[in-house]
């Protein structure tokens, strides 16, 4: 007989208004029934009383719409941000918030290696933080002049090296290529821009990009997520699921009963796979039918544009320095044929689109794919829709796409938006989610991890304060309440993920997903949601402590 | 002594311009040559892979990806697995996607394995205003021509008198030679093979020369390679100097020096639009000429 175990909790919320409680009846796997713990006792009798959260507040499980799995594996190397982090072992590693900082956590991971023929790699420097200063060679040879030092910038398209490292790879006065920016006497300062000028250092980089995905990064990942109350995590685009080896990396891992969390694998083009949108369709399709429990296959993901803080999102009105555009990764006027194959096979398709100049192309290719009456339920996402238009929007919302905001910017790049890349007047009205919200546009919002860190909470805070690290709060009338920002971060984003049927609530028939908090976010309010602690999660009844 | 280095060309231009007709030639052409072709681009490709003899290093279809996806298994990937082949290619090519930047792919020409030859861009004379005028893709399109070498014109045969007005406008866009007709010879698009010897037909004409440089300076290279006539397409060739051999190259507009690795015996190859050398071409070779 199945064994049904009765949840009881401090405080519950279900995000679902007609389910309340305080105590979860399980079985299977699945949400049994919801109720008063005398009522289940008795309506039970033999169940097991599982009681370790009864002083913990319980919600669904935290879904998080938009990451990159590369966020797990990216911790086998040697963090340098500018903002506190917390590795995939709870280990919180203090920003670095001068270069001296920077120094000096390099120093310390150099003394570690035993081997002084091994590399260092590093992540997470963003010089957006240092302006007027620059990380070059020179300061790099102040931590080792004989080991290989390679620190990649958070956008993933730069990296400072070291002297010995140019000398290895043969980077010299000589050396052509764009993207080796050199001093007054014409010799390379140690930076390398962009994909081709980072591959001079080829030893180096490819060793960086090729740790970023193996089974202990998804691991890794894992626990990421588990450390973050999230039960459904997304891995939007970027492990090239085409490839049979890496589809079946993903199913050793997360199909594994000890995997913490269900994990939603998106294809997206740019990285591999078939030449054309049909065969696109076709090979999606046949990994979907290959979905479990636990993974999930079956989403396409685009990619329009770039970043705001990179200057290359494609915008409608110039950045503040003058630059006049971003960059485009389709073009736009074959966005069509890419859409129209796979919203037809009724495929779930998330576009980036970070500028409002994207937003446009895609809203116009998406009618000239599918009409002015797209198919029912298509739930096309507009990732990112940093800097969309109310205008926008409205045709949104006419079309029924869904849209999922970047709300961490304002934390981390906030200042940097109002004073350096569009200025406080289009910095106020980012991430617009009031907006979203009052024309019924279904909402979530992310984390973009690696990028940012995975952290629904943290998103959650950040979409409820719209603060910026030095305190500033930028378009206020834009924040969610406490309720709306949990939503966004349960049923909001399972929706998106074409998975609200079955998780992002708590209510009979479900699957058994919570997150387990020490402290109700209702009671802390908007400004601590960030400070609450997860103790732990429960995906389809299992128990993932975190610690 | 050859270079050991692959040369590549990378071909540009905004969707529609012709570059796919262009790579279908040179995989059909008589050139001698081993070639790959590498096309960075997705959702357009028409090319018959069944014209490639597997010997060649084949074609690559690689998607326009941005970096943080796409390093693994993109270029840096492929330009490895191409370079360690056995034996490699002895040119490669790769077609940029319709909103790719030719210059940013053509820096992968100056990685190890590899050497820079050119960056084509084919415009359509009957499009090419319209998307210079595009309110989403002007730029990219204005920025794809200001990274030529060379600019080639498609459907040269077809639309002659389009072809005629649009020079002269281009020529505001970009200091690259503007060549009616993509049907240009094999030594005028790719340089000469190994042996020095010419190879490849194609309507548009062309000249060429070959001679022995006499021994001079970095300095005096370079300024002789940028001072070449605007009918010079293409100049390349070994350079004694007092450090060692140079690899000089004047492709288009582009010229740059180079150390070469290890000695190489002096030789220089020039290749000209029209039937047959000017006389301004003969005395610019002169200059360099050995006595």
């Amino acid at each position: 007989m199945t064994e049904i175990s009765l949840l009881r909790t401090g405080t519950l919320h279900t995000i679902d208004p007609g389910v309340a409680g305080e105590t979860v009846a399980v079985a299977d796997g699945r949400i049994l029934e919801v109720g008063e713990f005398d009522a289940l006792t008795a309506a039970y009798p033999g169940a097991v009383i599982d009681d370790r959260y009864a002083d913990a507040t319980v919600l669904p499980g935290f879904v998080e719409a938009h990451s990159h799995a590369m966020a797990g594996g990216i911790w086998n190397h040697v963090y340098v941000g500018y903002f506190d982090n917390r590795d995939p072992d709870g280990k919180v590693w203090p920003g670095c918030r001068t270069l001296e900082e920077v120094l000096d956590r390099l120093r310390e991971a150099d003394a570690a290696l035993d081997d002084p023929a091994a590399t260092l790699w590093a992540w997470g420097l963003d010089p957006i933080y240092f302006p007027g200063e620059r990380l070059v060679a020179e300061h790099l040879d102040r931590v080792s002049e004989h080991r290989s030092i390679f620190v990649i910038h958070a956008s993933l398209h730069l990296a400072t090296v070291n002297t010995a490292l140019m000398e290895h790879a043969g980077i010299t006065a000589e050396t052509l290529a764009e993207g080796v920016p050199k001093d007054g006497a014409g010799n390379p300062i140690g930076e390398l821009q962009e994909p081709a000028a980072m591959m001079l250092a080829q030893d180096a980089a490819m060793g960086f990009f090729l740790s970023l995905m193996s089974p202990e990064g998804l691991e890794a990942f894992g626990k990421l997520a588990r450390n973050a109350g999230i039960t459904t995590v997304v891995d939007l685009g970027s492990g090239p699921i085409a490839s049979d080896s890496v589809a079946e990396m993903w199913q050793q891992t997360v199909n594994a009963e000890s995997f913490p969390a269900r994990v939603s694998v998106f294809h997206n083009p740019g990285q591999g796979g078939p030449a054309n949108l049909d065969d696109v369709a076709e090979m999606v399709l046949r990994r979907r039918a290959q979905s479990t429990d636990k993974l999930r296959f079956g989403g396409v993901k685009f990619v329009l544009d770039g970043s705001i803080q990179g200057f290359t999102a494609r915008v409608t009105e110039p950045y503040l320095d003058g630059k006049e555009n971003g960059l485009w990764l389709v073009p736009p006027s074959q966005l069509a044929d890419w859409i129209r194959p796979v919203v037809d096979a009724g495929i779930l398709l998330h576009v980036h689109c970070n500028g409002d100049e994207a937003v446009d192309v895609l809203l116009d290719a998406f009618v000239e794919a599918v009409g002015e009456t797209p198919p029912a339920d298509h739930r096309t996402t507009v990732q990112h829709s940093q800097l969309t238009r109310r205008d926008q929007y409205e045709r949104m919302a006419e079309l029924g796409m869904c849209a999922n905001l970047f709300s961490n910017h304002f934390w981390y790049w906030g200042d940097q938006h109002a004073d350096v890349t569009v200025g406080l007047e289009r910095a106020n009205r980012m991430n617009s989610a009031q907006t979203v919200l009052g024309l019924g546009i279904p909402l979530s919002i992310h984390s973009d991890a690696s990028v940012t860190p995975l952290g629904s909470l943290h998103v959650a805070w950040c979409a409820a304060n719209r603060q910026t690290a030095t305190g500033r709060v930028l378009g206020p009338e834009e924040r969610l309440d406490v309720g709306q920002a949990l939503h966004a971060i349960t049923m909001g984003a399972a929706y998106q993920l074409r998975m609200d049927d079955e998780i992002g609530s708590i209510a009979p028939g479900k699957r058994a997903d919570f997150v387990a908090l020490d402290a109700d976010p209702f009671e802390v309010g908007a400004e601590g949601l960030r400070d609450i602690n997860v103790r732990g999660t429960v995906v389809g009844g299992e128990h993932h402590p975190v610690g | 002594m050859s270079d050991p280095r692959i040369p590549l060309t990378v071909i540009g231009g905004y969707l529609g311009a012709g570059k796919t007709t262009l790579i279908n030639r040179i995989l059909t052409g008589d050139h001698g040559r081993r070639i790959a072709v590498i096309v960075n681009d997705f959702g357009d490709i028409s090319i018959d892979e069944a014209l490639l003899a597997p010997a060649d290093g084949g074609i690559r279809a690689l998607a326009n990806g941005c970096v943080c996806c796409t390093a693994v298994d993109g270029l840096a990937t492929a330009l490895d697995e191409l370079a360690g082949l056995d034996p490699p290619p002895e040119h490669l090519v790769i077609e940029v996607s319709g909103v790719g930047d030719p210059w940013g792919v053509a820096q992968w020409g100056r990685t190890p394995r590899y050497e820079l030859d050119g960056v084509v861009v084919v415009v359509d004379p009957l499009s090419i205003r319209t998307w210079i005028a595009d309110r989403y893709v002007g730029d990219t399109v204005r920025g794809q021509i200001a990274a030529a070498d060379v600019v080639l014109l498609s459907h040269a045969d077809d639309a002659a008198d389009a072809c005629a007005d649009i020079v002269g406008w281009l020529s505001d866009l970009t200091p690259a030679p503007v060549i009616v007709g993509t049907d240009v010879s094999f030594a005028l698009l790719l340089g000469r093979d190994g042996t020095g010897a010419t190879t490849g037909g194609g309507h548009v004409a062309h000249a060429a020369s070959t001679f022995t440089p006499a021994p001079t300076t970095r300095q005096r290279l370079q300024e002789w390679l940028e001072s070449a006539p605007p009918e010079v397409v293409r100049a390349k060739g070994f350079v004694e100097t007092e450090e060692g051999s140079l690899v000089g190259q004047r492709f288009g507009h582009r010229a740059e020096v180079v150390r070469a690795t290890g000695r190489v015996d002096p030789v220089m190859s020039v290749v000209c639009l029209g039937a047959e050398m000017t006389s301004t071409a003969e005395q610019w070779c002169a200059l360099l000429d050995a006595p």
